[in-house]
């Protein structure tokens, strides 16, 4: 063992890649090319452009500071997160749900799937104005804008995956007298599950955009609602910060996603 | 396990698409128990979809499937093998193989056992927790055999299992299907395109004709058991037998 180390070490191509460990790595460059274009921002918006226009990095950040002592922060994120993750969950289970029972009985499928095509191109900001009239400017209203962005997604996402089925194995377990119920637990679920996955990673965004539109329509509360409020009193910062703590929300939710997809669809690696 | 004598008889079965030619024209065959028996014939002539009428995958038009009972009278077990080896790519070798047991209805609590004992009989150990997608084809061709093992069948029904592998697999497939099968002999239809094979490894050779399918011909093996399916591809007859069922199928067409 401490030969093998030895010769390991002694080797330039391992000996180059161990000194260009941190520096040489994804990570490190990302985060280099982030802060070159904070500080080109910063420098900008100091000297070239007004920052009332384009505000400031360390303005932004100082609004952050001030927002997360004040508590401001956790309460308009909490509202936004809320909103989506509920629509998020009502979506998946909804739209999985009625996914499986078209994919079960397929002359129902026909018959609405225009319908379905048709309010999956609609854009949901149009329904927006109706939420709010029928559940007024509370949750409801917003968890059903990100529920209307979201459910379709699974359910055609789903039919879609019972629709490219193998028969073949199907076919083979049936001729060994398998059951309907062993079928749909060992094939159809596991076979399902990844498009219900890539299902999340499209939706995670869409949920977000639902809350959001939600807000800045009508609301008292949420990210959307400070952004908007921010715009109306010309506070380009507030827009700013409001808008930054979504880039980081919505970043942290596909990474999530991502992790727990790759688990579940580990086979696929 | 003990397995009661079962014989599988094909009666006059006739199979047609269609308004076509009949795709299988009053074809009859005897298998008797832990008989052996290939199937060759070129592409078209029906071999397959005669596997697909003995396991109820597909209705004959006429004709009838004799499957006596096996043992407390339960409907005998069949087990299909097909080309591709529909393995699910979301379950490892052994939860695929577990397939077999769970279908077979084994108690739940031998099947863990079972499974180590096929992975062994198939030389896949060390293998166990790898997924379909990381083998190679001969590897997941003895992944579909170990699952059919499992569900322990009283007739396999294999349709050109080896079809897919390349010459050195497929020989060695071929030697690991023998190994396997005469520590069990159970009855096996094996139908082939690849008539070296066919007469390397069966009891008897039936020859089959395209359009109608229909039997031409039948070969009892000149070779004894057991045997190195290697070492008989030096022997003349084994070499005469080869030529015979050539000029059949040349006939036939």
């Amino acid at each position: 063992m401490v030969d093998n180390v030895m010769d390991a070490s002694l080797t330039p191509a391992v000996s180059r890649r161990r000194q260009g460990g941190f520096f040489g790595s994804l990570f490190f460059q990302q985060s280099l090319f982030l802060a070159a274009m904070l500080a080109l921002w910063e420098v900008l918006g100091a000297y070239v452009f007004d920052p009332f226009w384009s505000s400031r990095p360390s303005l932004i950040g100082e609004r952050l500071w001030v927002l997360a002592m004040k508590g401001d922060l956790t309460w308009h994120m909490s509202a936004t997160l809320t909103e989506a993750g509920l629509g998020l969950a009502l979506g998946s289970v909804v739209g999985v749900s009625l996914g499986l029972l078209l994919a079960r009985y397929t002359r129902a499928a026909r018959i609405t799937e225009p319908l379905f095509m048709g309010l999956y191109s609609l854009p949901r900001v149009a329904l927006a104005p109706l939420f709010i009239l029928w559940f007024g400017i509370g949750l409801p209203a917003k968890v059903m804008m990100s529920f209307s962005m979201v459910v379709f997604v699974f359910v055609l996402n789903v039919l879609e995956g019972v629709r490219s089925l193998d028969r073949d194995p199907i076919d083979l377990m049936r001729t060994m007298g398998a059951s309907n119920g062993y079928i749909v637990r060992r094939v159809l679920l596991p076979a399902v599950l990844t498009w219900i996955m890539a299902s999340f990673r499209i939706s995670v965004g869409l949920a977000l955009i639902g809350a959001l539109v939600g807000e800045l329509i009508g609301s008292s509360r949420g990210l959307g609602w400070y952004i908007e409020r921010s715009a109306g009193q010309l506070d380009t910062t507030g827009v700013f910060t409001g808008i930054v703590v979504l880039i980081a929300i919505a970043m942290v939710a596909n990474n999530i996603v991502a992790l727990v997809s790759n688990r579940l669809t580990r086979w696929r690696a | 396990m003990t397995h009661a004598p079962v014989t599988l008889s094909v009666e006059n079965i006739t199979v047609t698409f269609g308004n076509d030619v009949p795709a299988i024209l009053d074809l009859s065959l005897q298998v008797a128990e832990g008989e052996f028996v290939a199937i060759v014939g070129p592409s078209g002539c029906g071999k397959s979809t005669l596997l697909k009428v003995i396991s109820g995958l597909l209705p004959a038009r006429s004709g009838h499937i004799r499957l006596p009972a096996s043992e407390a009278g339960h409907k005998p077990k069949i087990g299909f093998m097909f080309q591709r080896d529909t393995l699910l790519p979301w379950a490892t070798v052994t939860s695929n193989i577990a397939v077999g047991c769970e279908l077979s209805g084994m108690p739940k609590e031998q099947h863990a056992a079972r499974v180590a004992e096929l992975i062994a009989l198939v030389r896949l150990t060390g293998y166990e927790n790898h997924y379909p997608g990381a083998l190679s084809g001969g590897m997941r061709q003895r992944v579909s055999l170990a699952r059919l093992l499992a569900y322990d069948p009283d007739i396999f029904l294999m349709d050109e299992p080896f079809g897919a592998l390349d010459y050195q697999t497929k020989i060695v497939m071929g030697r690991e299907l023998l190994r396997i099968w005469e520590a069990s002999r159970r009855s096996i239809i094996f139908v082939t395109h690849d008539i070296e094979e066919a007469v390397a490894l069966a009891d008897r050779v039936i020859v089959m004709s395209p359009r109608p399918g229909r039997l031409v011909a039948s070969h009892e093996s000149l070779f004894e058991r057991p045997r190195d399916p290697r070492s008989l591809r030096g022997d003349a007859r084994f070499g005469a037998l080869v030529q015979t069922i050539w000029s059949e199928l040349a006939i036939a067409d």
